[in-house]
């Protein structure tokens, strides 16, 4: 996993490094759970997504907002994402267990995933990106 | 930073139009000499962008707690006239209706021996941080009939009295709400969160009223030096949340479609007259709804346990008043002499009506409308009136809260939670948590001090001090 969190005085911000769009992807997924949830989880169930979009931008934007609805409705707390992405479209394979309290408690309620800055970047051998998380 | 900018005055400085190309109108914030020092480059751009927005009437506005945000600015506020303006979701926030209320009580301090175990109960009825479900379980049908009429269905469900309805901004509903334009993905998030605080700067606290500064509009309020009260902070939840994030897509595409020229795409916005336009105007009002009803089934339980283990009756905890501080509506303001109707875009700002404007209630007409303004954890908060000199200068606005000026990573970094809650222990603040990392991030040094923003609105007679409370104990998301 590679991704770290920046400063940003009123949300949250990641910045996300990984070699190809899938590893950009689950890294980013990583980060939204990190931010959500404290602990480890297992991967015990799964669930399986699809989102459209124009531009690897907006299918990053949907991709967390996908998993960010789905961790919210399934009380699912996902540490395995496996992507398939093809031209305009993206399919993920979530892997995770229930939410317990005891276990994943205390993280931070994420809102949204903001469109601020978010632009991915090729940077010598890496694909690079800011994703802020409106908290 | 500052360059360009022009002070107008104590606490009022202006961006010229000019500031940044495309301005329509100037851009005017509020800040005294010390908070000026806490100004981010990035908040002042984005008050200066959202002059740029057609339509925009007067000035682009940004109170004292004014931080960077999305779109607006924290703390920003802005009028569109109605026929020519815009409606935008980075005016009003992922959270729609986030606000807070207070409540009175007819305990003093001294009736607080089990402050402790109320806390515990308050922490066990009022389902608080990430991944907690409510123990209500809405129907469909319910769940239409709450978007439609907020806090009236919870009260009419048994979860309040009539006086908590007339005691809520907009009586606790926006009638221009529209449930069809809220998704079913947003109504899957929000049916098990209906009466949960969520987390985040979320809060409720038990406070007690520290001091009095003005002893006629404290008494039309019912509040006296050395009352328990409670204060509720929290918004609309995942539902709000869901709403912001399926109309910013759509809002996104009308920008192009209307051949709307904006500085930067989280101003997405559509003309308040087109379809785009008015569907997220009803799914906002309907998530705005949903908010009002998510604060009054809590306050149903805090009353549960207040009455349970204090001894005192139902009715005896009084609503003084619930405000929004996300949100866009529409009313009539002066522009030009002219009384003109405007969408107005709250963003982390508080309606702060003067004395006899509509929708101020009628026990309260004299005062004016109650202002609620909460102080970071562990610091003071707020209780003032609205005035005739906002609704001239602000379209009757004033700030929200204290304003961030450390990021979460930097308080987490820098404050330990532990250390938080023993020194607030110490000071006779107790502090429940699902964990220490979320008091760190929440510490009161991690914000403005809401003293010093408070007198800037204050002094510039935007709203007017009435009591300081106290906080004496906190439970946190």
């Amino acid at each position: 996993m590679s991704f770290e969190e920046k400063d940003h005085t009123a949300d949250i911000l990641m910045h996300i490094r990984a070699d190809e769009p899938a590893g950009l992807f689950a890294d980013a997924g990583h980060a939204l759970m990190k931010t959500m949830y404290r602990g480890h989880a297992k991967p015990v169930q799964e669930v399986t997504v699809t989102v459209t979009g124009p531009s690897l931008e907006h299918l990053l934007h949907a991709f967390l907002s996908e998993l960010l609805f789905e961790s919210e409705v399934r009380n699912l707390v996902f540490c395995e994402f496996e992507l398939f992405i093809n031209e305009g479209e993206i399919k993920a394979v979530l892997r995770g267990e229930p939410f317990d309290p005891l276990v994943h408690g205390g993280g931070t309620e994420v809102k949204g995933i903001s469109w601020h800055g978010l632009s991915i970047k090729q940077e010598q051998n890496e694909l690079t990106c800011d994703v802020l998380f409106d908290v | 930073m500052l360059n360009g900018v022009i002070r107008k005055g104590e606490y009022e400085w202006e961006l010229p139009v000019g500031f940044i190309p495309g301005m329509h109108v100037p851009a005017r914030f509020f800040l005294s000499d010390e908070l000026i020092k806490t100004l981010e480059e990035g908040a002042l751009q984005q008050l200066a962008n959202v002059a740029t927005m057609p339509g925009i009437v007067k000035s682009s506005l940004a109170m004292p707690d004014i931080h960077w945000g999305y779109g607006f600015p924290i703390g920003g506020v802005a009028a569109f006239e109605y026929d020519s303006g815009v409606i935008s979701p980075g005016g009003v926030g992922f959270d729609i209706n986030c606000g807070v209320r207070l409540l009175t009580t007819p305990l003093k301090q001294s009736d607080l021996a089990k402050k402790k175990e109320i806390l515990d109960n308050l922490y066990d009825a009022v389902p608080v941080g990430v991944g907690t479900r409510s123990s209500l379980r809405l129907s469909e049908k319910q769940l239409e009939k709450l978007m439609t009429s907020g806090a009236t269905f919870a009260v009419d469900e048994g979860y309040g009295n009539q006086d908590d309805i007339i005691h809520c901004e907009e009586q606790g509903c926006m009638k221009e709400a529209d449930p069809a334009h809220v998704s079913r993905k947003a109504k899957t998030r929000g049916v098990p969160q209906c009466g949960t605080l969520g987390a985040g700067n979320h809060f409720l606290e038990i406070q007690v009223i520290g001091e009095i500064y003005d002893e006629e509009a404290a008494k039309t309020y019912g509040v006296e030096k050395g009352q328990i009260c409670i204060m509720v902070h929290c918004g609309s939840r995942g539902l709000g949340h869901q709403v912001c994030t399926d109309h910013l897509q759509v809002l996104e595409n009308a920008v192009s479609k209307y051949n709307i020229s904006l500085p930067d795409k989280q101003l997405a916005c559509a003309p308040l007259t087109s379809p785009e336009g008015k569907a997220y105007f009803g799914g906002m009002a309907a998530a705005a709804n949903y908010a009002w009803a998510n604060r009054q089934i809590i306050t149903h339980q805090i009353r549960n346990v207040l009455t349970r283990m204090c001894g005192i009756d139902y009715d005896d905890i009084r609503l003084v008043y619930d405000v929004a501080h996300n949100v866009a509506k529409i009313e009539e303001h002066a522009v030009d002499g002219k009384m003109t109707k405007v969408c107005v875009h709250r963003k982390g700002a508080t309606r702060a009506f003067g004395p006899g404007c509509p929708d101020v209630p009628a026990d309260y007409a004299n005062a004016g409308q109650p202002v609620i303004i909460p102080g970071s954890m562990g610091s003071s908060s707020y209780l003032l009136k609205g005035t005739d000199i906002a609704m001239k200068r602000t379209f009757g606005s004033t700030c929200h809260g204290a304003g961030r000026v450390l990021s979460r990573s930097q308080a987490k970094k820098r404050i330990k939670g532990k250390n938080i809650r023993e020194t607030l222990g110490k000071a006779g603040i107790i502090v429940k948590a699902p964990h220490d990392g979320s008091i760190a991030e929440e510490a009161p040094d991690a914000y403005k001090s809401s003293s010093e923003v408070v007198s800037v609105v204050h002094n510039l007679g935007i709203s007017r001090l009435v009591a300081r409370l106290e906080p004496l104990g906190v439970l946190k998301g």
